[in-house]
């Protein structure tokens, strides 16, 4: 980001809070900037898989939208992402609040790669994802 | 197996077995179609709460009936006796999810411990969204909470 972010570029910072799926499961972003983002989960019943631990598709949305934050905040919200593949590794049963950590390793062209890392709050990983992206143009 | 899992209080409680509650699931109206055989169909219909801001499916659903599908498929493998965790899980995304999302999970190997599952999501078109595969592990079946060993 060489200049300032303009109203539109803003917009595309708010479009996190908006996203539906993202307040159903009450999800927060802590920061999403130059190519980090951090997001945290508090634990609900109704989040729960069989065992009493998160859902592993909880901690996957996590992977996923950590990583898309990080890649837009690279690219200083001028632009959307939208997920091509997702690895996920799960290590641990999520229990309590979780922490997903995502960061930007590499861009080319439109294709941006990232990793996520998940944890809980005694800092045991949950789990690990890489993931690619594609850089789009927003709908205006 | 072929009747769709409905919710009933009896269900509700239960912690292991075909018929196990599991929250999440629930939460975003997903049900099963089937189950049998190493195979498994569940479907969801996206509402407004699961989508994203492209407006399609959000890709956290998405895996989410991949992931099921998959368990699903690993569990009637060995009949239900036991439980299954997912060890990883790699997704390809195709296409944006809409409307009536069908995911359709098989296991395709693994031994007593492990089984290596695939699955696909189509949409009400047949077009295929996603597709993964799955590793997953069996344990024991999950004890009431207040039943567990330390």
């Amino acid at each position: 980001m060489d200049r300032p972010m303009d109203e539109a570029d803003m917009d595309g910072y708010r479009v996190f809070a908006r996203m539906p799926f993202m307040q159903l499961l009450g999800v927060r972003r802590e920061f999403s900037h130059e190519g980090r983002a951090r997001l945290v989960i508090d634990p609900r019943p109704e989040l729960e898989n069989p065992t009493q631990a998160m859902h592993g598709g909880v901690v996957a949305t996590l992977v996923d939208v950590v990583m898309a934050s990080a890649a837009v905040s690279k690219i200083g919200f001028t632009r959307t992402a939208v997920t091509l593949n997702l690895n996920t590794a799960y290590l641990q049963p999520g229990h309590g609040r979780l922490t997903a950590d995502g960061e930007v390793l590499d861009t080319c062209g439109d294709i941006v790669q990232c990793q996520a890392i998940v944890t809980d709050d005694s800092g045991c990983t949950v789990a690990r994802a890489i993931g690619s992206f594609k850089y789009l143009d927003r709908l205006t | 197996m072929t009747e769709p899992s409905s919710i009933t209080t009896a269900k509700r409680t239960a912690v292991s077995g075909p018929e196990r509650h599991i929250p999440f699931l629930d939460k975003i109206g997903m049900r099963r179609v089937r189950v049998g055989g190493g195979e498994a169909v569940v479907t969801l219909e996206l509402q407004p709460d699961l989508l994203n801001n492209h407006g399609g499916g959000h890709g956290g659903v998405v895996m989410t009936l991949l992931d099921s599908a998959m368990a699903n498929a690993a569990l009637s493998r060995i009949d239900f006796t036991r439980e299954v965790v997912t060890i990883d899980m790699h997704i390809g995304f195709m296409r944006p999810a809409s409307g009536r999302l069908e995911a359709t999970g098989r296991a395709t190997g693994g031994g007593r411990s492990v089984c290596f599952c695939e699955a696909a999501v189509t949409d009400a078109t047949g077009e295929i969204v996603a597709k993964a595969m799955g590793t997953f592990r069996y344990r024991a079946p999950a004890a009431p909470a207040d039943d567990r060993s330390p």
